[in-house]
């Protein structure tokens, strides 16, 4: 079990580009973070390991306090985005780097170095330097290598963002596979929030330096705390708009108005909606619809990616299944659920509001 | 085939100034030495006569040639294994992350920018019995005073202090280059892993500073047998000959007793000697780096 209470990291002493990082995080869990470019997940992820002193806050492992610890007596093993392979040593002496600290006979070690190599397909390659190997043998390297530690805890920063859209989904499976054979807690990098969804127990959206929301993935795609995770989780991202407010309707850009089952507070006047692309569906006989231009059409196979013009200003993408015959610049009626419509205020909190199953009834209107 | 020819004739267009300048300056000098080496000469360095392989006969029964080879071999060994480790010792120090390290490797490589010359001169006080800073310490300390560039047992060795002391700029610089180029990350994983220092330093940094080791050894050694600056101005090849390194013996014979074509002859013999070391190197010690 590994506690986070308040974690901060600052390099210059004025700015901090972790801040007040709370989490718990439980054994066995594969845990996730994932945010932007820069919002401070390999600084966390090296806090941790102990790579990077923490400037504030307390980081317990198992309840006991380790922010002094140095990374040897963490009990932890680590992955590196670029695999951190010794070039001059083999395979095998790469795997086993580090095993004679722990005590381990010389047998034990050739041991679990053939199984490990055993297990991600690597025994023909012992005898290999780094380099002879291609991308994906290498990050199986690097992760054999932490396997062999058989530590508790695996640390991994990034390591598939090397390889190719294909090995890449393989060697998602093959992590997580690992990861619940061997029951390891694993705190996982990625900047790719496919990967995140598919492979957590549970995520962590990170931006700024800041914790975004935490939660299973499906929970924190479904209910967004705020529009930032809205928009960085799911892809095609969600479709945002900003809208004024005016009594029971929305009006978006002056062009088009939305009619709601209920009523915002008062005080409320700007908010921003956000539709995730699959809600928006093709209206039948007698729901309420609205019709939009298509501009652009994208057939990926399974599913087809419609652009459409919400107003003069703003595209928004609709996600349907199978291969649609719709054209570019063809008008189709399309409806959106309004359980399915989230709310953000102007700070970009989401607004709950009671959930109906009213439909959302859109309309054009000339002011 | 015309095309051919013409882009032959383009590319030895762009290469010929370049060899032009070896020509003259390279090239010419080399034949003209292998030249002067097999031929008497009168005192304005004009062959006379043919006379073969006779200097290099009486070279190798030379008393004195024979001195000034060992003094070479062993300036060698006092300067080139201290330059090397010194200037290791102080590329690691600088490498680790510490605030104002800069200012450490500044200091550390400032030597590079100062000519023999000066940096001779600067040693000569140092070791001056009278006033020399270094009797002065001895003295302090309780030591006896010596003279160090006027004694046939310490003058080489004091020569090739200040040697080694001009030399590790160049070194520390090349080797912290070096250092800096490893991946910070190799360490960082082998923190984790919790291996010693000095395993880290055996199992990654030396292996991985192979290269440049390599590079900077073959460069101290070629230049350690050409030394002839700092001989000239500390100790002018003596006492006795102790300080007598080739080049200084090659200077002496040709400009002091005006005797070009034994002079050429030793260089000739210098030049084989470092093509040997440069050989060998090549051969046994490169096998032993790691390219990546
Ligand atoms: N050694 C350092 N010194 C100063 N600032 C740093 C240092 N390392 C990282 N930073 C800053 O900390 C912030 C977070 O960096 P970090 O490497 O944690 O981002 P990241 O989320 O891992 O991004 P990426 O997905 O690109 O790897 C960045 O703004 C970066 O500029
Ligand atoms: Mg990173």
């Amino acid at each position: 079990m590994i506690e986070l209470v308040q974690i901060g990291k600052s390099y210059d002493g004025k700015t901090f580009v972790v801040d007040d990082v709370n989490v718990r995080i439980e054994k066995g869990e594969f845990f996730v973070l994932v945010g932007p470019s820069g919002c401070g997940k390999s600084t966390l992820l090296r806090m941790i390991a102990g790579l990077e002193p923490i400037t504030s806050g307390s980081l317990r492992i198992n309840g006991k306090e380790m922010n002094d610890v140095p990374p040897s007596e963490r009990n932890l093993s680590m992955v590196f985005q670029n695999y951190a392979l010794y070039p001059h040593l083999t395979v095998e002496e790469n795997i086993t780097f580090g095993l004679h600290t722990k005590k381990i006979s010389k047998q034990e070690r050739k041991k679990r170095c053939m199984e490990a190599a055993e297990m991600l397909g690597l025994t023909d390659y012992l005898k290999h330097k780094p380099r002879q190997l291609s991308g994906g043998q290498r990050q199986r390297v690097a992760l054999a290598r932490a396997i062999v530690a058989q530590t508790p805890i695996c640390l991994m920063d990034e390591p598939l963002s090397n390889l190719d859209a294909k090995l890449r989904a393989k060697m998602r499976f093959e992590i997580r596979q690992l990861q619940q054979q061997l029951g390891i807690t694993m705190i996982y990098v990625t900047h790719d929030q496919i990967e995140a969804m598919t492979m957590a127990d549970r995520i962590m959206v990170m931006n700024g330096g800041r914790v975004q929301q935490i939660g299973e993935p499906l929970d924190v795609y479904n209910h967004p705390a705020n529009i930032f995770v809205a928009s960085f989780i799911g892809s095609p991202a969600m479709n945002m708009t900003k809208a004024d407010v005016l009594e029971q309707s929305l009006i978006f850009n002056r062009e088009r108005i939305m009619r709601l089952a209920h009523r915002f507070p008062l005080e409320t006047k700007n908010i921003t909606i956000g539709v995730r692309p699959e809600h928006i569906r093709l209206a039948n006989k007698n729901d309420p619809y609205f019709t939009v231009k298509v501009v652009n059409v994208e057939r990926l196979g399974t599913e087809t990616l419609i652009t459409f013009a919400l107003t003069k200003k703003e595209h928004w993408i609709a996600r349907w299944n199978g291969q649609c015959s719709v054209r570019v610049g063809d008008e189709v009626p399309v409806t959106i659920d309004e359980q399915h419509v989230l709310f953000f205020n102007e700070a970009g909190e989401r607004l709950y509001m009671g959930v109906g199953d009213d439909y959302v009834s859109f309309r054009e209107t000339k002011f | 085939m015309f095309r051919s020819v013409k882009q032959n004739f383009e590319g030895m267009l762009y290469i010929f100034p370049s060899f032009l300048l070896f020509a003259i300056f390279v090239f010419y000098p080399m034949v003209r030495t292998g030249y002067l080496s097999v031929h008497m000469t009168d005192f304005q360095g004009n062959p006379t006569n043919f006379i073969g392989l006779e200097h290099f006969r009486y070279l190798l029964e030379d008393v004195n040639f024979q001195q000034s080879v060992k003094a070479t071999l062993l300036f060698v060994l006092y300067t080139v294994p201290p330059t090397i480790i010194i200037a290791l010792s102080l590329a690691l120090l600088a490498n680790e992350k510490v605030k104002g390290i800069q200012l450490f490797r500044t200091l550390f490589s400032s030597t590079l920018g100062m000519s023999v010359a000066a940096s001779s001169v600067i040693w000569m006080f140092m070791y001056n019995p009278a006033i020399g800073v270094i009797n002065r310490i001895i003295a302090a300390l309780g030591g006896e005073e010596r003279q160090w560039l006027l004694n046939p047992d310490t003058a080489l060795i004091a020569a090739a202090v200040a040697t080694v002391w001009m030399n590790i700029g160049f070194a520390f610089l090349i080797l912290l280059g070096g250092l800096q180029n490893i991946d910070s990350s190799l360490y960082e994983n082998a923190k984790i892993a919790g291996v010693s220092y000095m395993y880290q330093l055996r199992r990654i940094t030396i292996p991985l500073l192979s290269p440049t080791l390599f590079f900077v050894t073959t460069v101290s050694l070629i230049h350690a047998f050409q030394t002839f600056g700092q001989i000239d101005i500390l100790t002018k090849g003596g006492p006795m000959n102790a300080t007598t390194v080739i080049v200084y013996s090659i200077y002496r014979e040709a400009f002091i007793n005006y005797n070009f074509g034994f002079a050429s002859a030793q260089a000739v013999v210098l030049f084989f000697i470092v093509l040997l070391v440069t050989i060998v190197q090549f051969a046994v010690v490169e096998r032993k780096v790691h390219y990546q």
